[in-house]
Formats: structure tokens, sequence, C-alpha cells
């Protein structure tokens, strides 16, 4: 049933409640980075949530919490993330409580991924539109061949 | 720092404790064998109650619920108290979990689901569960929803359905299907009393 696409910020309760799939929930996500009220809400609502979780509480199988602790015992810990400075608030708390996906972190990593390509593409770009100016290389070349070569502040 | 003094023993009583789950995980990443075991004590019935309302198959939940004690082990580092409760945080991974179990299986089986819809209805979770507080007040407070929003919030965290799903259950639009979702949620958190208080 696909209607009129609904405003992201309607999405929150669905997002908290994982039911957001594929490109609704690549879209709300996207919102979420941007949208510091959404990430506040979403905390609010996954306590809502946590309740749901905590109604539906059932003894475990027995052993679960041993064959837990044995599998721990060989598994290695994930380090803390670490940031220059304050991760922006709301996506990476909102989106996941760990690692399975948190935007903000995975907002950084792609933008750190690309980093490379975008300036590898800008010096592209630069050389196809004729920059630094030719007037200029040859100027600078005539100078000393050493200033060439340094390269241009 | 000083492991003599902050070491906690699990509490007797299965609710008790909760306080103290920041604390335990704070012990857990750094790689506290004993706080691991006490968070799995206080953790281990939400979050098996939780998977198996979703997975429903005991065996895959066991497995599942397995999984994500290994994954609060692995990510305890990454919890920050200051952005939600230790509690919100576990079964956010718990559920998230569930849910992805549920439909890389099912995406084939997804007119069987339908056909279980109502199967899933609190009711029947709720028969399942321990009797505990958090369930007599949950069920009271989901009865102060309305009956669409009552049925958006269950079908998708009890039953694992995308708000798509969930509207094509409900025969409404999947817009609607999420507003009654938000709204609902919301209700839920204000009957509850859960709103953060920062």
């Amino acid at each position: 049933m696909r209607t009129r696409r609904p405003e992201p910020h309607t999405l929150a309760g669905a997002y908290a409640l994982d039911a957001l799939t594929g490109a609704d929930r690549a879209r709300f996500e996207r919102h979420l980075a941007r949208c510091e009220q959404c990430a506040a809400d979403i905390s609010g609502l996954r306590e809502a949530t946590a309740r749901l979780a905590a109604a539906a509480a059932t003894e475990p199988p027995p052993g679960l919490t041993e064959r837990a602790l044995a599998a721990a015992a060989r598994t290695r810990q994930l380090p803390p993330h670490t940031f220059a400075r304050p991760p922006r608030w709301s996506a990476r708390h909102a989106a996941a409580p760990g690692g399975a996906g948190p935007a903000g972190v995975l907002r950084r990593t792609w933008i750190r991924r690309l980093a490379p390509a975008l300036v590898g593409a800008a010096v592209i770009l630069a050389g196809a539109l004729g920059w630094p100016p030719a007037a200029l290389r040859t100027r600078s070349s005539r100078i000393s061949p050493a200033a060439a070569r340094s390269p241009p502040c | 720092m000083r492991p003599d003094d902050t070491r906690l023993t699990p509490q007797s009583g299965p609710d008790g404790g909760e306080a103290e789950l920041p604390a335990l995980l704070l012990q857990v990443a750094r790689g506290d064998g004993e706080a691991f075991e006490a968070v799995c004590r206080r953790i281990a019935a939400p979050v098996f109650g939780t998977v198996r309302a979703v997975v429903r198959d005991p065996r895959q939940s066991e497995e599942v619920a397995q999984e994500v004690l290994i994954e609060v082990w692995q990510q305890a580092s990454r919890f920050d108290r200051g952005r939600g409760s230790a509690m919100a945080w576990v079964t956010t991974i718990a559920h998230r979990r569930a849910v992805d179990r549920v439909r890389s299986e099912n995406r084939s089986a997804e007119r069987e689901l339908r056909a279980a819809v109502f199967a899933v209805a609190y009711d029947q979770v709720a028969e399942e569960a321990e009797a505990n507080l958090d369930r007599e007040r949950v069920r009271r407070c989901l009865r102060s929803l309305t009956r669409l929003q009552r049925e958006a919030v269950t079908l998708a965290y009890y039953g694992g359905y995308t708000h798509r799903q969930v509207a094509g259950l409900l025969g409404l639009a999947p817009g609607t299907v999420s507003t009654r979702m938000r709204d609902g949620l919301i209700r839920l958190r204000d009957c509850l009393g859960v709103q953060r208080e920062d």
C-alpha cells in the first residue's frame, strides 16, 4: 500500500518499535541525524518499549546464563566509541544502543570513508578546470624547479 | 579502578537492582565476568520473554536470547547511561535481534504470519509471562489506548511486524498506522510514567 509518504516525524513510534525497514528506516534515520527533538522523543519511547519487554519477562531455559558466560569468556569485547569531541546527541543514541547500526556512527564512518574520495575528486576536478591556472604553473616552474615541486598553499 | 569497592553482587528478587545495572555494565565493559553474571541474572527474563514473544519457537528463542547476552557483553562499553536506562538499552538490543531473526526467516512465510496475527496479542504474551508488577501496569496502561493504537503497538512490538505489515493486517494506510504507533507509545509512556527527566 504505497500512499502519500508521511512526515518523517510521525515515524518515531514505528522506529522505536523496530517496525521500520529498508528505505523507510533509512529515511527516518537521515531525519533523526538532523532532529535533536526526535532523538529525545525516541529515547522516551524506548523507555516505554522497555516496559513492554519487562512485561513479557519469562523464566529463561535452564543454563542460558551459564552458556552466555562461557561464550563471553571466549569473546572479545568491543572498545568504546571514541570521539574527538562529544558526538551529536541525536542519532547515535536514538538509532541503536550498541553498534547494531547507530546512525551517528554510520554517518561519521561514511564521511571518513568518503573523505579521501572527495579530496581525490576535488583534485581531479581542479585539474580539469585548470587550477592552478596554467599561467601560474608555468611562472612558478620558471622561477625555480624546487618551488614548482613544493605543494601549493 | 578499584574492583574491591565497586564490585556488586546480585540482589535477591527478580526486580531488584535495576538501579545497579548501569554500574554493573560499567564493570562488564572492563571485562568483569562476575559483573556480567550479575547482569545476566537481571536481564535474562525480560530478554528471553521479549525474544520469545516475537520469535515464538522456543529453541530459536533461546539461541537469539543467548546472542543478545553476548552482544551485551561485547557492547557494554558503548552503553551511555546519560542517554537512556540500562534496561532500555538491553531490551532494544533484544527486540532488534528478535525481529531481525523473524524477518530473515519469514520472508516467504509472511502469509503464515498473517494467519497467526492475533495470536500475538498482548493477552497471550501476558499469559506466558511471569506475574510481575510491570505486567500488571503495562496491561492497565495498554487498556487506556484506543483499540487501533493498542493493536498497532502490540503487533509491532510483540508480533515483530513492520509498520507496513501492520497496515496490511489492520487494513489501514501505513501513514495512519505510524501515527497510531507514535500516539499509542506516547500515551503508554505517559501512563507508565517513564518519561525521562532530563
